[in-house]
């Protein structure tokens, strides 16, 4: 069989184009049961966070965050276990990467509480947002997966347009729309 | 000089192929292959079992529940055999002045 030069370049491309849209995919594919599970935990987090006092909102995350972790670790495995790409989270880190991302964000957020002694609750409620989507927004742009911008900027708006317009009952508004949101974004993840 | 695989190179089972090799170890759902390299049910049955019958898929038919499920993954001598198809392109690219 001849090829040509041109036959062979337009093969090659199409390899190219081909390999990088399974690699995307097989990321976002990963990714999306972990964006299901964490918008449900923030959904029942900030509904927590609506129904109670401020000093207990330390009450309600926790028993959250530890149902996360598991079910994160539990996810994980069970992709390992079925022939997938090994024990990932969400952007197709390792668990144990996504675990200390996780710590790390958490240890940042508390500092910066120490630091700046908000006296409203306000920016407990919407700062961790914030910083959600710009780690999600940064990751997009750095591992070259869109989609992980599209969800970092629409969690972004949605938090300041809650700041903005919808203080009373902010916490069922993230917990709707944030939650919902990272839910949403979760399911568009396993459209190819 | 590498040397070119005439069933690798017909254009949906280059990327079907490419798909495949890119996934690893990874078996790929019927619906998620069809969707990635852009094909239609039959034409990708059709082409899948070319492959396999050339020994380069293994196609892996079972139940999720109680819905059937079909995937596919690249065995060994599949992907040997696209990575030489790949080199011979490139080394194509590379006579023709085109890198």
């Amino acid at each position: 069989m001849a090829i040509t030069s041109t036959e062979a370049a337009e093969a090659l491309r199409d390899i190219a184009q081909t390999d990088r849209r399974t690699r995307v995919s097989g990321a976002y594919h990963v990714a999306s049961p972990h964006l299901i599970l964490w918008g449900l935990i923030w959904a029942a987090g900030y509904a927590g966070c609506g129904l109670t006092p401020p000093d207990q909102w330390g009450l309600v995350w926790l028993p959250l965050i530890v149902v996360g972790v598991l079910g994160a670790i539990l996810l994980g495995r069970r992709a390992a276990s079925s022939g997938g790409a090994g024990a990932s989270g969400a952007a197709g880190f390792s668990i144990g990467r996504s675990l200390t991302l996780g710590l790390g964000i958490s240890l940042f957020i508390g500092s910066v509480y120490f630091v700046f002694q908000p006296v409203s609750p306000l920016p407990y409620l919407v700062f961790p947002a914030l910083i959600t989507a710009l780690v999600y927004v940064l990751l997009g742009g750095l591992l070259g997966l869109p989609r992980y911008v599209a969800i970092g900027a629409v969690m972004f708006l949605v938090t300041m347009i809650g700041f903005i317009y919808a203080k009373p009952f902010l916490p069922f508004w993230i917990a709707v729309a944030g939650g919902g949101g990272l839910v949403l974004g979760g399911l568009w993840m396993r459209k190819v | 000089m590498s040397r070119p695989d005439e069933i690798i190179h017909q254009s949906l089972r280059l990327r079907i192929m490419a798909a495949l090799h890119a996934a690893g170890s990874e078996p790929l759902e019927f619906g998620r292959l069809k969707a990635l390299v852009g094909a239609t049910d039959g034409n990708l049955g059709s082409h899948l079992s070319t492959l396999e019958t050339a020994g380069y898929v293994h196609i892996d038919k079972d139940f999720l529940g109680k819905r059937p499920r079909t995937r596919a993954s690249v065995t060994p001598a599949g992907s040997r055999a696209f990575r030489g198809h790949m080199d011979y392109l490139r080394e194509i690219m590379e006579s023709a002045g085109g890198g």
